[in-house]
């Protein structure tokens, strides 16, 4: 297939080359052109600009980071919209919010191209390896014409029906999920700490009766260590998704207690200055709120 | 070994059974009204029970009962022999935990903490244990009887305690969480089922999100662990917190939603009702 793909970040460059290695005819686009020589290495068309990565191509795919940054791609001038051919079909892969999701949708609808919302999970080493999970929700025909490039892509796809914004949905509530789990447990390990027990016990725990989630198991290491530098997934990006995840709680009007937590806890992180710590950081953030010495 | 029930709710009935077929001599309290059911052999006084009893079993529903049934004349530490071990089944404040044990250490007795935890579809109940190492490892033939799937929470018995509330505290935090989850989800049109099978299937593969998140979807709420004994446990946790200094937002969270459950009549129903709970906030039913 002729497959426009912008975006070569941590996550991009993975599944870009994963496509190119799949034997697909892949135009690439990065606001760093470094980004793309690999690629371009491996059989990939370097594009001069978003026009030019959209060119003729049947499907393009955004992995960016922001939304502000895919709604520009898309709807800025000589972007998506101006730039794909009718019945192409604009496959957004980053974890974007709601309010965007449903604005491109509707833009590229009128434009007679379509929008499929196809978040991914899992972190750059599944999306080298063809390893992540999908989720997938768009117009149904325009999801199976992207059946090759999401099975080059990720080990499996869960369908989420023809509105693109459910995909999103799903998306965000695991994110949810996974900054609960971040605070809960540091919750628990700064309640064992001041109680006089050994956190490395609660966390011998977890997994013993039930919470052997990787979610506990990665993060929760990091939080027994101390080794907060090690970073996966920045407090920033938490704080960038919460905002999300609120937004599209907001737009239903549903009350999410625990969100509000995980929020607090990141923006009190960015606060201290731990903002490019892992997001396991915030067990420091608890740690300050009840007097401990991390 | 030769046991003794000296306090218990029915949940006791079935251990007890894994503990006769075991070949241990089991007696237990007249007054205790599953006792008969089980068809134990029943003395009238807890001196007759604990009158050659190596272990003396309480799985009492709160703190004062336990203090009642240890501290008060005629209770346990009065009347066990030097060596014998009262086995504390239930959950309490480790402070209380700490007080009896205290007692029983006074007169050459031990006390041991086995605070099982919350089912998660596993085989066998998990369980902290928590007490001195030598007594511990006298009660393990009985634990094997149980089919408890043991913890070793150390050697104090408030500590293992509040290892094992803790745990408590973060699974209902994992469920009001996925509850929150599936608010989010329904609320745009997804499927509870599909967002279980998302869930479940990289970060978050693990039993407790697999058993909860599934009852969830079911949508029948049958206990398990009630919503009130859930919101107690979790009360004595705010407790230590507050005792420590230390907020917890989330658990808080999920206590005051125990609450509402509560107040909207649905104490005896499993506490995955948090599910109804967020859906009810949203406006979703």
């Amino acid at each position: 297939m002729k497959v426009g793909f912008i975006g070569l970040g941590r996550m991009g460059q993975g599944m870009a080359h994963r496509l190119v290695a799949g034997g697909h005819d892949l135009a690439v686009y990065d606001v760093v052109a470094a980004a793309a020589d690999s690629l371009v290495a491996a059989g990939a068309r370097r594009a001069q600009d978003i026009r030019d990565a959209c060119l003729d191509r049947e499907v393009v795919i955004t992995m960016l980071v922001e939304d502000a940054h895919v709604l520009e791609a898309a709807l800025g001038r000589d972007g998506l919209r101006d730039a794909m051919k009718p019945g192409a079909v604009h496959v957004a892969m980053g974890t974007y919010g709601v309010d965007a999701i449903v604005a491109l949708e509707s833009a590229h609808r009128a434009a007679d191209q379509h929008l499929v919302a196809a978040p991914v999970l899992g972190r750059p080493d599944l999306a080298a390896a063809g390893q992540l999970g999908l989720i997938a929700a768009g117009p149904p025909d325009a999801i199976e014409r992207c059946t090759p490039l999401l099975a080059l892509l990720g080990r499996r796809v869960f369908h989420a029906g023809a509105r693109a914004e459910s995909a999103t949905a799903i998306k965000l509530a695991n994110n949810h999920l996974l900054g609960c789990a971040l605070v809960a447990m540091a919750e628990g390990f700064s309640l064992v700490r001041k109680a006089g027990a050994a956190p490395e016990l609660l966390y011998q725990l977890l997994s013993h009766a039930g919470l052997e989630a990787p979610a506990y198991m990665g993060y929760g290491r990091t939080m027994v260590e101390g080794t907060f530098d090690r970073v996966g997934s920045p407090v920033t990006v938490g704080l960038k998704d919460s905002l999300l995840i609120r937004a599209a709680a907001a737009r239903r009007a549903l009350p999410m207690p625990s969100l509000n937590v995980y929020r607090d806890r990141l923006l009190g992180a960015v606060a201290h200055g731990d903002g490019g710590l892992d997001q396991a950081a915030l067990a420091r953030e608890q740690a300050r709120a009840a007097g401990i010495d991390a | 070994m030769n046991v003794g029930i000296a306090g218990n709710l029915p949940v006791l009935v079935p251990l007890v059974g894994g503990l006769t077929s075991g070949g241990h001599s089991v007696v237990a309290l007249r007054d205790i009204a599953s006792a008969t059911v089980a068809r134990l052999p029943l003395v009238d006084t807890v001196a007759e029970l604990c009158a050659n009893r190596e272990a003396l079993f309480t799985n009492l529903a709160d703190d004062r009962a336990l203090t009642e049934r240890s501290l008060g004349p005629g209770g346990l530490c009065a009347s066990m022999v030097p060596g014998s071990i009262h086995v504390v089944l239930g959950v309490h404040d480790p402070r209380v935990i700490e007080q009896v044990a205290t007692a029983h250490a006074q007169r050459g007795q031990h006390l041991v903490v086995v605070t099982v935890l919350p089912p998660t579809g596993e085989e066998g109940a998990a369980a902290v244990v928590g007490g001195d190492a030598a007594a511990l490892v006298r009660l393990a033939p009985l634990f094997d009887g149980m089919r408890l799937r043991i913890f070793n929470g150390g050697e104090s018995p408030s500590a293992a305690a509040t290892l094992a509330l803790t745990h408590i505290a973060l699974l209902g935090c994992a469920i009001q969480a996925m509850s929150e989850a599936f608010g989010l989800a329904r609320s745009y049109g997804v499927e509870a089922g599909l967002m279980h099978d998302v869930i479940v299937d990289g970060l978050f593969a693990a039993a407790a999100y697999r058993h909860y998140g599934a009852a969830m979807v079911r949508e029948t709420y049958v206990p398990g662990v009630t919503v009130q004994a859930a919101e107690r446990a979790l009360n004595i946790v705010m407790g230590i917190a507050e005792r420590n200094r230390i907020p917890l937002p989330s658990v808080d969270v999920c206590r005051d939603r125990l609450l509402s459950a509560r107040a909207h009549g649905h104490g005896d129903r499993d506490w995955t009702v948090l599910d109804r709970e967020q859906a009810l906030s949203g406006g979703l039913r």
